[in-house]
């Protein structure tokens, strides 16, 4: 199945192999060409290679050709200022400026940088042919915004008639921009209109669905489908929007999936969103981005969903983080991870593994999703399963499945953040990677050096002499004396023992004396409280 | 160490047109922000770099924010960066917001809690900017024109200078509805009463952060296709009484039509406007901005009439 056929498939809310994802991508492509944003959507060919770019690491199922809802204003005359790392702002209303509405013309396929998106999307329909490629135009009413600023809100009651002479015209605006992405070839024409998040659904009634219903019309007779994007607390309009004919409703972070969900269920339409903007794509790492798609995916379900960000992607999101979307949405076997990652535990659960390590023996710890049921773990466990006898008997390993809490929370205190990986002595030393028998033996054999000349730094030695002061006991002495400096030992305490209670003590019978006792001790542990599973594998080794 | 203590953050709010700029100037003249050396962030819709110019204490750093993709969730990352860069500066005590008159606040407020610099900065004080001549017909539109008012702190009514006593005794009514524990000020030109900046208090809520309030104003469209008997529409004018915040429109009356309006309790009437029944293809089309009253009870009252919603 292709992204294209995924996409129409998901639109018309039947089955689909699994559930589509399109990142909406829109001045964050030039990022990955290290272009500006401005640079970036002023140029077909800059458009074009970003596109191309965003394919080849996000492998999406459809793509915008271009993020940017000033184009149509730009053409009509409102003023625009530029930004390096945001598509442009409109500051002046042409409305408000001394400009007729009677004076505006719809803009034709080449005004402004309607013949650059154009030209961007007949080039990428002919790149990306198995993509479902989107079509985006502003939305009326945020179209009348631009072009009349927020006096609009008062207008709405003192001057409706001429709200709704502006709002017919931002219509035929966008039936005109429908119709030249349909004919640059496509798939799905996207109509943002964010700010009707501002009005009530009465107010939607009144002035928004009689407009935006006849452009969902027009695109379905031309054998096209469509979606209405809205982001901002929309959620009072959701219903709204769900009758007004469109294929799709695509919402942001802030209104809830679930509750989207089951009013587009009402009306047999599809509906996509939200995984986090800033918080989660911009500012957080891709273990969040994953576990955000993977709360989107599972409150969704597998119907008429469409995956994607709620809105425009911040110019700086990490590639990474929209690269492990991808490696979520394609792999089932990435998601039962992260679903038992998504189980995390708070910090104060966490255990202070700073002292993991410390046993005598090398501990291989392994954790996997579970190695009777997933492949690579399975690859993972066997490769150290082959390596541990060759120690013979000084390494030891241990599978933990993260099916089970204890293990997640073993997982988490080591900071492990990808399954399989293989930690020895509690460092994380394989991430997702078998490795080859010479590299493993290595990197354990390694960790025994390191294991002894740290063996060696920490242990002291106490040796008491037990027994009364005569001859036998002062031959002893000196033979000790001999031994130590005979073998450069300084550091060693020599304690002699004579009363017969304190010697008792010790096991030995005042009848067995003299007798010799070496105390060895080990540090283990300063300034900290040693986690009763550390303490346990100490006690092991005794 | 010693904690550091958290940068104040005073939140300025309104509708454009308001007169926040104003306010912002008066509150920077104020011997409460004059000495000390406050950050400003200003989020304007379509308006970069006019608030910015307006204000007085051109010296103080300022942080323009206008995207684009307009709204509080997409400018949230610019708001960060803002915010990230006033904490690393480290000299800023205070720093003042005036934000966009579509702006929710609690999305403002949650940006102060994400991020990297979550816990350096304190919500101080949220001001919101209400214009009396407006206020009535503007929040019945915009959403967040009542959710600003619901989750102010204090609330400013500039302009009452432009509004008589009886429309202003009915606004005070509807904050005080809306949000009956903010501190008010009632002025014109944006002055604002000495020392009323120091009567704020943050109260901390214990609603949902969700923005979406019931709604207490709203506005309901009307037509009718046959003439409207003038006693019953007096009667429902007067059963709904100050209800109706304003009223707007044509009306077919069987002695002849008019354009009335209504605002304040007032009522006058005018012409009609022939243009305005034409485009709704009735002779009767009016809007009534309403409050405290189910929607359907005010549905009732003019369907009494013969008009329908």
């Amino acid at each position: 199945m292709t992204g294209k056929e995924r996409i129409k498939r998901a639109f018309a809310r039947q089955k689909t192999d699994r559930v589509p994802w399109v990142p909406f991508v829109g001045c964050h492509a030039g990022l990955l060409i290290d272009k500006d944003a401005e640079t970036f959507l002023k140029s077909a060919e800059w458009i074009v290679s970003g596109v191309k770019k965003a394919v080849e690491l996000y492998r999406p199922d459809g793509i915008p050709v271009v993020f940017d809802l000033q184009i149509e204003a730009e053409a009509l005359g409102c003023e625009l200022i530029w930004a390096k790392e945001n598509p442009p702002a409109v500051v002046k209303h042409p409305l408000c400026n001394g400009t007729t509405l009677e004076s505006l013309r719809v803009p034709g396929p080449k005004a402004g940088r309607i013949g650059v998106s154009l030209e961007a999307a007949r080039q990428i329909r002919k790149n990306h042919p198995d993509l479902a490629v989107y079509g985006l135009i502003t939305g009326p009413f945020t179209l009348a915004l631009h072009l009349l600023g927020t006096d609009i809100f008062m207008k709405m009651f003192d001057e409706a008639e001429s709200v709704h002479n502006l709002l017919g015209f931002c219509r035929d605006v966008c039936k005109a921009m429908s119709g030249y992405y349909i004919e640059a070839g496509c798939d799905v024409v996207a109509m943002v209109d964010p700010m009707t998040s501002q009005i009530g659904p009465d107010q939607f009634t009144q002035f928004v669905t009689p407009y935006v219903a006849d452009i969902f019309a027009d695109i379905r007779k031309q054998g096209t489908l469509s979606s209405f994007f809205v982001c901002g607390h929309a959620q009072q309009n959701i219903m709204v929007m769900a009758q007004t004919g469109c294929d799709n409703i695509s919402i942001d972070e802030n209104i809830p999936l679930d509750y989207v969900r089951s009013e587009c269920e009402k009306y047999n339409i599809s509906f996509g969103g939200n995984l986090q903007l800033t918080s989660v794509l911009l500012l957080g790492k891709p273990i969040d981005a994953q576990k955000n798609a993977l709360a989107c995916l599972d409150i969704a379900g597998e119907q008429g969903f469409i995956l994607a960000p709620g809105c425009d992607l911040p110019y700086a999101t990490p590639p990474e983080n929209l690269q492990a979307v991808a490696e979520l949405v394609y792999d089932d076997y990435k998601r039962d991870v992260v679903r038992q990652i998504a189980c995390d535990t708070p910090d104060d659960e966490r255990l202070d593994m700073k002292e993991y390590g410390q046993a005598d023996k090398v501990v291989v710890d392994i954790i996997t999703l579970d190695s009777e049921a997933c492949a690579p773990c399975q690859y993972m466990v066997d490769a150290v399963k082959r390596v541990v006898p060759e120690f013979e008997g000084i390494v030891i390993w241990r599978e933990h499945k993260i099916k089970h809490r204890e293990s997640i929370v073993f997982m988490t205190s080591l900071m492990v953040r990808n399954v399989p990986t293989i930690c020895i002595d509690g460092e994380i030393v394989f991430v997702s990677r078998i490795p080859p028998k010479d590299e493993l033996i290595a990197a354990i054999q390694d960790r025994i050096n390191k294991k002894i000349r740290l063996r060696i730094q920490r242990k002291k030695v106490s040796l008491y002499l037990l027994g009364k002061a005569d001859e036998k006991m002062a031959q002893v002495r000196e033979n000790l004396s001999q031994a130590m400096k005979e073998l450069g030992v300084m550091d060693v305490n020599i304690e002699t023992i004579e009363e017969d209670g304190l010697i008792a003590g010790f096991g030995v019978a005042p009848s067995q004396t003299p007798a010799v006792v070496i105390a060895k001790y080990q540090v283990k542990s300063l300034r900290r409280i040693p986690e009763v599973l550390v303490i346990k594998e100490w006690l092991k080794d005794i | 160490m010693a904690q550091e203590k958290a940068i104040e953050v005073w939140i300025l709010g309104g509708y454009l047109g308001a007169g926040k700029t104003t306010v912002l100037n008066a509150m920077l003249a104020e011997p409460f922000f004059a000495d000390c050396n406050p950050a400003l962030i200003i989020n304007e819709f379509g308006r970069l770099g006019v608030d910015g110019a307006l204000v007085e204490r051109q010296e103080l750093r300022r942080f323009e924010i206008n995207k684009g993709s307009m709204f509080c969730i997409c400018t949230k990352t610019d708001f960060l960066k803002a915010l990230a860069e006033i904490a690393a500066a480290g000299r800023y005590r205070t720093v003042l917001i005036e934000a966009t008159g579509i702006a929710e606040p609690v999305d403002i407020e949650s940006f102060l809690k994400d991020g990297p610099h979550a816990g350096r900065f304190q919500l101080r004080g949220n001001v919101c900017i209400v214009d009396a001549a407006h206020f009535t017909q503007v929040a019945a539109y915009l959403k967040p024109a009542a959710s600003q008012v619901r989750w102010a702190d204090a609330i400013v009514v500039n302009k009452c200078d432009l509004v008589g006593e009886q429309e202003r005794a009915v606004l005070r009514r509807l904050l005080a509805e809306l949000n009956p524990a903010a501190v008010l000020c009632e002025t014109s030109f944006g002055k604002i009463y000495p020392d009323f900046l120091q009567q704020v208090v943050r109260r901390p809520r214990q609603e949902s952060m969700q923005p979406c309030a019931p709604e207490k104003i709203f506005a309901v469209s009307f037509t009718a296709q046959s003439p409207v008997d003038p006693a019953a529409f007096e009667k429902a004018l007067a059963r709904l009484g100050g209800k109706i915040l304003r009223f707007k429109g044509n009306v077919a009356f069987a002695d002849g039509p008019a354009y009335v309006e209504v605002i304040g309790g007032r009522q006058s009437r005018k012409e009609p406007q022939l243009r305005l029944s034409q485009q709704a293809a009735a002779p009767t089309v009016f809007t009534v901005i309403a409050w405290d009253i189910e929607k359907e009870q005010l549905r009732q009252a003019f369907a009494e009439c013969g008009c329908q919603a």
